[in-house]
């Protein structure tokens, strides 16, 4: 097992990957034996890689069988190709950039129609008649003829804060004198 | 369409798959790892750009598009297989395959052992590389087939060769 020096893991790499060695490495393999070995061994994986790498795919069996060729001729002689839908047969015949263009605006123009017309179709909701808002108004500020037999004392006293040591239930009341003027 | 028209196409039709055939198949290959696979996948590439040429409009393009077209079924295929199961499991053992065509036993392990490493790797970075091992498939094509740049193909395969150089014995 090769000890080399981990910080230089990437450009060791890179050098055995470019076999090219920059000043820096260079310098550096020339006192670091352990660098030098591993470099050495990854140069010598490369090689390997390499080599096994085309083989994978260009192999003499990573082939078409010899029939291959007539075997697609008779299935596509047997189909026969697929005419293009209407639109698109005319888009084909057309010039590219002309094409292109209506091809971009044909469903642009679509959309901006669907748009309109869900504006236009969309329901007022927000407003409200003159006549429904005079009548939420009445019914706003409508009072029964019996409310005011149910005000008390005790409403005015609620309206504020009773000082230390009092109570909301020491209201005065007219004493007897009082009554009498 | 014509008598002649109709026999025009076949024979164009003809000269392209001719052409293609070979690159087609690698990269259904590339994905799948298994060549009948690979032969069955390929035959649907070409029928299906067959019956979808009137929507080439340029036809130059049709060696990009069937391409394409290929690796969307090899991907596909591969889906569907890895959610049986089997498929996975049947790959790990049709390798052998793949090795048949290395010179010796030592090579053959070798080609396992990469595929293997590829097969850990992030899926961005193993299209890349895989799709880089079909001959005659450059940076632009491979770029074509998987929507992305030249330069981010480039990028992307050095990052997968740094990771299998690191991650192998």
């Amino acid at each position: 097992m090769t000890t080399y020096c981990q910080e230089r893991r990437d450009s060791l790499l890179e050098a055995a990957l470019s076999g090219a060695v920059d000043s820096l490495l260079q310098e550096h393999i020339q006192h670091c034996q352990g660098c030098r070995r591993e470099l050495d061994a990854l140069l010598a994986r490369r090689t390997r890689m390499d080599a096994a790498l085309p083989l994978i795919v260009q192999n003499e069996d990573a082939g078409p069988q010899p029939e291959f060729h007539a075997r697609v001729m008779q299935a596509a002689a047997q189909q026969e190709p697929r005419a293009l839908p209407a639109v698109w047969a005319w888009l084909a015949v057309l010039p590219r950039r002309w094409a292109f263009t209506l091809t971009l605006a044909i469903p642009a123009l679509a959309a901006a129609t669907i748009a309109a017309v869900l504006v236009t179709q969309k329901p007022h909701t927000n407003r409200i008649s003159e006549d429904t808002m005079a009548s939420a108004t009445r019914l706003a500020n409508w009072q029964s003829p019996t409310a005011a037999l149910l005000e008390t004392p005790g409403q005015e006293l609620l309206r504020s804060t009773p000082r230390l040591g009092e109570s909301y239930l020491n209201f005065s009341t007219p004493t007897q004198q009082e009554k009498r003027q | 369409m014509t008598m002649t028209g109709s026999a025009t196409r076949e024979s164009t039709f003809s000269d392209r798959v001719a052409e293609s055939q070979l690159r087609v198949f690698r990269i259904a290959y590339s994905v799948l790892g298994n060549a009948a696979d690979a032969e069955e996948i390929a035959q649907e590439a070409f029928l299906s750009a067959y019956q979808n040429l009137a929507q080439l409009r340029d036809e130059e393009k049709f060696r990009a598009w069937v391409n394409r077209i290929a690796f969307r079924l090899a991907l596909n295929r591969q889906r569907g297989a890895r959610r049986q199961m089997a498929r996975d499991a049947q790959w790990q053992t049709l390798q052998p395959e793949a090795a048949d065509g290395a010179r010796n036993a030592d090579e053959g392990l070798l080609v396992q052992q990469v595929r293997r490493q590829i097969e850990t790797m992030p899926e961005k970075l193993r299209r890349v590389l895989q799709l880089s091992l079909v001959e005659d498939m450059e940076a632009a094509d491979i770029g074509e087939v998987l929507g992305i740049p030249a330069g981010t193909v480039r990028s992307r395969l050095h990052t997968a060769r740094k990771f299998l150089l690191e991650t192998m014995q």
